[in-house]
Parts: structure tokens; sequence; C-alpha cells
């Protein structure tokens, strides 16, 4: 995805989000489409039962077809307020059920990583992912997806996790240090390439 | 102006309400952002999972809430009043004593007629009056008498129309001796002031 393509994205998530508090039930097909796959990875890294993990997608759907009014652009994207709702619900479900926190796999598959049509950038981004993925334990890289594609912040993760704050700070702060460690030594790399 | 960090930016990227204001001013921080979360995407790939069901079930789920919604606000408007009716006509109602006269002492209201529908240990009771002299000059308390305690329970209005009382009964005075009326310059006097215009006493009988 291409920066300007992140500007794209955004319109037409604002578009759809128009033209659901319209009540434009093709709208909210289209915005159900791009994020219900997204909301409901999230969900299952917290929430390891897959019927209680897709309820909970249904719920925050439902939720954002019936409170569409209530988005604000000037308070975040569209992508936040789906997941601002859907980090609500996941709070409130594993405080009334009491979910055991999903167990994480240490085994994390490169098959996601392609994402270029550009052989070369896939064969880069594979090698920084493997090279980043050898370094960070399953524990950090829950931890920023968290933070990052969930909004969470570190004391809800460590609510949603039943885990202390500390611990999730240092996963979260370990994480993130060494993602930016691996863009810088993918930049670094790439400059050497083209010299 | 000093740009976002690295970590905010990040952080920043699914926040809703929380939004940093320098985010929507900045385009420098922007395109960075955008980068990073470009870049992040493809080292740590954003979950995602392909839920079971499509949007029109959802859709479905919605209306038939709001059918649901519908259909109790319809059941509220037209059973809510039967509903009321009902317990109103099954509510089991009060059996009054026989009524017993209470006998004026007071010559202003010789001709007037005071009647009471209580028994020791009631929790409530009735008052008829009929005829009461129009005296402006103050209210008639009624009065739970044990012994020299005196429990307020009603004001009766001074009309000479014929007026129906109900009145409850503190448990401190549920089983009074005697009921007495008098006259009293204001409403809710704490203590008998002013002359006994009616009385009864349970026990005797009379007056």
């Amino acid at each position: 995805m291409e920066i300007h393509d992140w500007d794209l994205e955004q319109r037409i998530d604002l578009d759809l989000m128009c033209r659901i508090q319209k009540g434009d039930q093709e709208a909210f097909t289209g915005l159900y489409n791009r994020y219900a796959p997204r909301v409901l990875g999230l969900t299952r890294r917290v929430i390891s039962d897959t019927r209680e993990s897709e309820d909970l997608v249904q719920i925050v759907f439902l939720c954002v077809w019936q409170k569409c009014r209530a988005y604000r652009p000037e308070r975040g994207t569209v992508q936040a307020y789906i997941f601002q709702i859907a980090k609500s619900r996941m709070i409130d479900e594993m405080r009334k059920h009491k979910y055991k926190a999903a167990e994480i796999s240490s085994s994390i598959s490169l098959e996601n990583h392609a994402q270029t049509d550009n052989p070369i950038d896939l064969l880069d981004a594979s090698l920084t992912a493997a090279a980043l993925l050898e370094n960070l334990n399953p524990d950090e890289r829950r931890a920023v997806e968290l933070a990052v594609y969930g909004g969470f912040s570190q004391r809800e993760i460590s609510q949603l996790l039943r885990r202390p704050l500390g611990s999730v700070k240092s996963w979260v702060r370990r994480g993130l240090q060494k993602v930016r460690k691996s863009l810088e030594d993918s930049a670094g790399n790439r400059r050497e390439g083209e010299q | 102006m000093s740009h976002l960090s690295d970590e905010a930016l990040l952080k920043a990227f699914r926040r809703y309400g929380h939004y940093p204001r320098h985010l929507d001013r900045c385009p420098v921080c922007q395109r960075r952002q955008a980068y990073l979360i470009q870049t992040l995407s493809q080292l740590v790939p954003q979950p995602e999972q392909l839920p079971s069901v499509g949007a029109h079930a959802i859709l479905e789920r919605a209306a038939a809430k709001r059918r649901a919604g519908r259909l109790w606000s319809l059941i509220s408007v037209l059973a809510l009043p039967a509903l009321l009716a009902l317990i109103h006509v099954t509510a089991p109602q009060p059996v009054w004593p026989a009524p017993i006269a209470m006998t004026a002492t007071s010559l202003p209201f010789a001709s007037s007629h005071v009647s009471v529908q209580w028994q020791p240990g009631d929790s409530v009771g009735r008052i008829r009056t009929a005829n009461l002299a129009p005296y402006t000059a103050g209210v008639l308390e009624v009065w739970m008498v044990s012994g020299s305690r005196h429990v307020p329970v009603t004001v009766l209005p001074l009309t000479a129309a014929d007026e129906t009382v109900v009145f409850t009964v503190p448990y401190t005075a549920r089983f009074a001796q005697a009921i007495g009326i008098t006259l009293e310059p204001a409403p809710n006097m704490p203590v008998p002031t002013g002359p006994r215009i009616f009385g009864y006493h349970f026990s005797q009988g009379h007056t």
C-alpha cells in the first residue's frame, strides 16, 4: 500500500460511513467486508473460542450500524471508530465471561507478508520480517498488534490479557524498538543495494 | 512545531477520541504515520480471519431487534393501561369497619356530622364529614390518642360539602385508645393546642 493509497483508503471509509449514516445497506456491506476480517483477527488474538469471537464481531458491527451517527471525523478515522467499539466490547466481554486469554503461538507464518507485487520488495520484506520475527517474541508481537492495530492502551492490554502492567509496558516498548530497528536495517540494506 | 515520535504515531493509528490534534494538521506526521503503518504491516501483518457470516446476517439481526423494539412499544402502549386496570380490579381492597359517629363537643359544630371507619390495629382509616361549619380561623386536625400521647394523622377540609378523607396510621399509633379532632391555628401541629371539636373512645364506645 503506497502512501497515496492510504489517503484514498481513508476517503473510501469516510464515504462508506456517510452512506451508512443515511441507511445505505450496501455501504454497510462494503465496510463490513473491509474490516470484519481484521476485527475478527484481532479478537482471536484475545478470545480463543471461535464462536465467541465471531459473536463479538457481529455485536461490533451491529453497533456500527446502529450507532453510525455517533461517528465524528474530527475524533479519528472510521477504522479507529470501528476498533474503538471492538475494543470496548472485548474489554466488556472479558470482564463478563472471564475468558482465558488466548494462548499465543510462537510459530508465525510469513504467508501474510505478500502485500506487494514487486518480487524484490517481497523478498526484502520477507527477509526483514524473518529477521524481526526471530527477535520478536510472541508476547511482544501480540502486545504490538493490540497497541497498534487494536488501539488499546497499555493498561487496557494488561486488563485484557490479565498480565502485570509492567510486563505489558516492556513488551510494547521492546516490540516497537525492534520494529524500528528492523525498519532502520531495512532502509540501510536498501541504500547499500542501490549504491 | 515538534513532530510526534514514531511510537506515538503508531499508537495513534486506531485511537478514537484521543486523536492527537497535531496529527490532524501536520502533513509530515501524517506521511510518516502512513509509512510506519505500511511498513509495520509488512513486518507484523494485521491479524485477519474471515468471519463465517456476512453483513446481511447483521442487518437482519438489526432489523429483528428494531421489530422487537417496536413490538414492545406497542405492547406497552396497548397493554400497560389494561394491566394497570387489572391490577386495580384484582388488588385487595381494604375492608372498612362499620362507621362510628363522632359526637361534636363544640357548639359551632353541633350540626356537623363526622364518622370514622377505623379499629385498633388497622393501618388505614377513613373519615367522612358533612356540613362542617365554614370556620376560617383554623383547620381541623385528627389525632390518634394513647394515654396522653397524641399522634397527628390527617387534616380535614373545613367545608359544608360532604368529604371523605382516607388516612394512614403510623405503626406507633395502631393501637390508639381514642381518636380526637381539634381546631388548630395551622395544619400539621406537633401537639394539639386548640379546643377539641370531636372525639371517640374505642374501648369505651363513646366520646
